[in-house]
């Protein structure tokens, strides 16, 4: 069996209480309590292979969280299916808790008082890790995220990318082989953001676990997934691979003029939509087939162009431009 | 006025929120005292007598449901707080403000302890008039006026003392721990647990001079017409000094305590 | 055996914490003791007054209150720590990774970390007991010694359970910190003779709905040679079943959570 994770038409919503604004209402509120419904994930279908890294993108609310939820086991789903090698995650049987890990983002779940390592060595009794193989793994999981070093220092001596960096740890020590990550990078340093990338990245070279990420950060996704899933308001909108993506709107690109003065944005506006502006430089998307008429009119008006260039729309655009038409992606992008 | 009435408001407003929270707190802490006043009864019951110590058993429980009356007018607020921002060091945010930290926690607080009155003076409205065969009340317009002068004395000692016990804060890392245990100290030495001259009679004539007698333990004493007028107003003589005492002391530490925590930086 | 490994690393890990903060430890556990002293100052000065109350003599009703204190520290040091992290895991949504580990639930809200200053501050309480039983001449046998630890071991699981009881309703109301104020009252109750409620009707209630008496009143009534069969019996009983309610409160309030929970 190769499939990790399978959901069918997977759902949930919450009953949420209703507060109003004011002194009246909230005595009539005190008396009798209203709630309204929310479908925080409608009907989704996911199937996830062993070894895959797959991004679950979206807006905040889109239900990445709930999904990430049920898929682990922590919340009942309303309606549909859903299986993680081969468990049912609600049953929380442990051999399955053993075999899955959930890094949650901005909670520590270490001890702040005392050396990561302690909490490792906790963390080895808990899942039964045998000694040999947790030797293995702190060797190498600190290697490769650069805190050897750090083992021994007071959790709250560390700073914030460090102490995400040990959480890490934390969670890959039993050699968990599902992981889900929610939202990792939140509030990281650059410097921390790109180390824990690679991290996932080698990782998953190394040891061919399966690892979901939810995040904010195009970039988390761009540089670790293989797949990618958008929701939006609690819908699949798109699900396809990092190639099929970049092959979107593959008619248009990016065109960017460098000037040596500065310009008027709003001159160009009736080449494409635009979407950097600096004093002396700007970035549009156009249709690949204008290029040469584009170039060719700028060149004869004398703009002082000073450089152009031609590029690929980012990942960040064209997911952009996904979810602002439902995922429609055989819509062209107007320009 | 209206600031007050709007904060009065709000306050209403987010208690109900916690509709829960808000009910419980006000039981429990009268269930404390219902459980003293059954202590008692069985203390008077077992032996048989009507007096002791010169109090009968509808004297015990008149001072003790008195008792969490005024004793919601200590005010401990200013002192927790005052320690929490000089931990947190948001304190130097305070310092920059035109006014006295100290006066600003007094009325602060004190409004607050009007809140909690109100709670339990309603409460108590409610649950009394099915026990007057309990309580004892023969109280004299002079006593009134005492008694009311006596609560507001309360309010600034115990705010003063609390205070001084806050600014432990600027010396010691575990001010709050410390304060937690004068919290207990005072409680006993007030006579939350038992009236004052149930003590050892030794010390019970010290106890009353001291600055916390006024707390609790003094005013149920004039309630209950226990204390002469003469003797009521030379006991507020005694502790008016008290708040003068404290008062200097607390711009004493006061001042030596921000120089320290300025020098620190805050 | 895998929970006692656990719990063995969990006391580790708290004594460690605990030499990092040594001046804390020290400022608690002299809170505790100051606690414990003025608790038991207050029995003495009422009974400069009084003979006896309810049949208990100035140095039993010592007796009775050093027993409740030191059913309420083991509680206050092993056990209440954990709960209140438990409630506030609800509160902030970390309570999501308990439900991720590979650990059963019930072990992971009532372990964690111990409160060593709590803990130890009973020593207070038993050195006070050990004084007056030799002071008042009260012989006591083995066999009551053996069932006074049994039945204060059957008082920590009443007060345990029941408080796991209550903070399950967490689940329910989420703001549930004021909850902790239903311990203390049990603690003020559980210190006072049973005899404090005049009707057999309200007594009962106290050994079966809110359980204060087997908490102190019935093993240092045990222990002085004043206990009858049938408290006894009753105070095993009320262990048996507040155990039993509060593990299906807190699997019910776990299915409540993850079926509803914003």
């Amino acid at each position: 069996m190769s499939v990790a994770i399978s959901a069918k038409k997977l759902s949930k919503t919450y009953k949420i209480h209703e507060k109003q604004e004011g002194l009246k209402n909230s005595i009539k509120d005190f008396f009798n309590r209203r709630y309204t419904y929310k479908n925080a994930v409608n009907n989704l279908d996911m199937t996830i292979e062993k070894g895959e890294i797959v991004g679950l993108l979206g807006e905040n609310g889109a239900g990445k969280t709930t999904t990430l939820k049920m898929l682990t086991g922590i919340l009942y789903p309303t309606s549909g299916e859903v299986s993680v090698l081969n468990y049912t995650p609600t049953h929380r049987k442990r051999d399955f808790l053993k075999k899955i890990a959930f890094v949650m983002g901005n909670k520590s779940e270490i001890n702040w008082d005392l050396p990561a390592v302690d909490t490792f060595r906790y963390q080895k009794l808990v899942y039964q890790v045998p000694d040999e193989l947790y030797r293995k793994n702190l060797d190498m999981l600190s290697e490769m995220l650069n805190v050897k070093h750090l083992l021994n220092i007071q959790l709250r001596r560390l700073s914030l990318g460090e102490r995400m960096k040990m959480e890490l740890i934390n969670s890959f020590l039993y050699s968990p082989e599902v992981v889900f990550l929610d939202e990792p990078t939140i509030g990281l340093d650059l410097n921390s953001q790109l180390a824990i990338r690679k991290f996932v990245r080698d990782y998953r070279e190394e040891r061919k676990t399966t690892i979901i990420i939810t995040s904010h950060y195009m970039d988390d996704i761009e540089e670790t997934c293989d797949r990618v899933i958008l929701l939006s308001k609690g819908n699949k909108i798109f699900d396809g691979t990092m190639n099929e993506i970049s092959g979107l709107y593959s008619s248009n690109k990016v065109l960017q003029l460098v000037f040596d003065q500065t310009i008027n944005p709003n001159e160009f506006e009736k080449y494409g939509e635009i979407i950097e502006v600096k004093d002396n430089s700007l970035k549009l998307i156009i249709k690949k087939e204008q290029y040469r008429d584009i170039v060719a009119e700028l060149i004869n008006q004398n703009r002082n162009l000073v450089d152009i260039s031609l590029t690929n729309i980012p990942f960040k655009n064209i997911i952009n431009q996904v979810m602002a038409r439902d995922g429609d992606v055989n819509a062209e992008i107007p320009v | 006025m209206r600031k007050y009435l709007y904060s009065f408001k709000l306050y209403l407003v987010s208690s109900l929120q916690y509709r829960f929270d808000t009910v419980l707190s006000l039981v429990m802490s009268n269930i404390s005292m219902l459980v003293t006043i059954l202590f008692w009864m069985v203390i008077y019951r077992s032996n048989r007598t009507e007096v002791i110590n010169g109090y009968t058993i509808t004297d015990m429980i008149t001072f003790f449901v008195v008792s969490s009356l005024f004793r919601t007018f200590i005010l401990n607020g200013g002192g927790f707080e005052i320690s929490g921002l000089i931990k947190s060091g948001e304190l130097s945010k305070a310092l920059i403000k035109p006014h006295s930290i100290n006066m600003f926690l007094y009325w602060k607080y004190l409004s607050s302890a009007l809140f909690e009155f109100l709670k339990q003076f309603l409460l108590l409205l409610l649950i009394v008039p099915f026990f007057t065969g309990y309580l004892t009340w023969d109280i004299s317009v002079h006593s009134v006026i005492l008694l009311i002068l006596h609560l507001l004395t309360s309010t600034v000692i115990s705010h003063l003392i609390w205070f001084l016990l806050g600014m432990m804060a600027f010396w010691l890392e575990q001010a709050q721990a410390v304060m937690w245990s004068f919290a207990v100290i005072l409680n006993f030495l007030s006579g939350m647990f038992m009236p004052l001259d149930f003590f050892p009679r030794w010390s019970v004539r010290v106890l009353e001079f001291m600055p916390f007698a006024v707390f609790s333990y003094i005013p149920a004493k004039i309630y209950m017409n226990q204390i002469t007028f003469t003797e009521g107003v030379s006991l507020l003589v005694v502790y008016i000094s008290w708040v003068l005492v404290f008062i200097v002391l607390n711009s004493i530490v006061w001042k030596a305590g921000v120089k320290k925590y300025s020098a620190i930086g805050g | 055996m895998y929970y006692l490994n656990i719990l063995k690393e969990q006391i580790k890990l708290s004594f460690m914490s605990v030499v990092i903060f040594r001046a804390n430890f020290l400022l608690m556990l002299l809170q505790s003791i100051i606690n414990t002293v003025l608790g038991v100052l207050c029995v003495e000065f009422i009974y400069i007054h009084v003979d006896s109350i309810a049949g208990w003599s100035g140095d039993e009703m010592v007796i009775l209150y050093c027993t409740s204190m030191i059913v309420n520290q083991v509680y206050r040091g092993l056990i209440n720590p954990n709960h209140l992290k438990f409630i506030r895991s609800i509160s902030d949504g970390s309570f999501d990774r308990m439900l991720v580990k590979p650990v059963g639930i019930i072990f992971q809200v009532n372990t964690g970390t111990v409160d060593y200053s709590s803990f130890l501050s009973l020593t207070a309480p038993v050195i006070i007991l050990c004084i007056k039983i030799g002071s008042a001449g009260i012989s006591i046998t083995w066999l009551n010694m053996i069932l006074f630890m049994i039945f204060m071991a059957n008082a920590e699981i009443i007060l345990i359970s029941f408080m796991m009881m209550i903070y399950s309703l967490a689940f329910r109301y989420i703001k549930v910190y004021s909850l902790t104020g239903i311990y203390f009252i049990l603690m003020a109750i559980s210190e006072k003779p049973k005899e404090i409620f005049s009707y057999k009707a309200a007594m009962y209630a106290f050994v079966f709905l809110i359980p204060t008496v087997p908490l102190a009143n019935v093993p240092a009534s045990i222990l002085l040679n004043k206990g009858n069969i049938t408290d006894a019996a009753c105070a095993l009983v009320s262990g048996l079943v507040f155990f039993l309610v509060s593990a299906m409160a807190i699997k019910r309030g776990i299915r409540k959570y993850s079926s509803a929970s914003s």
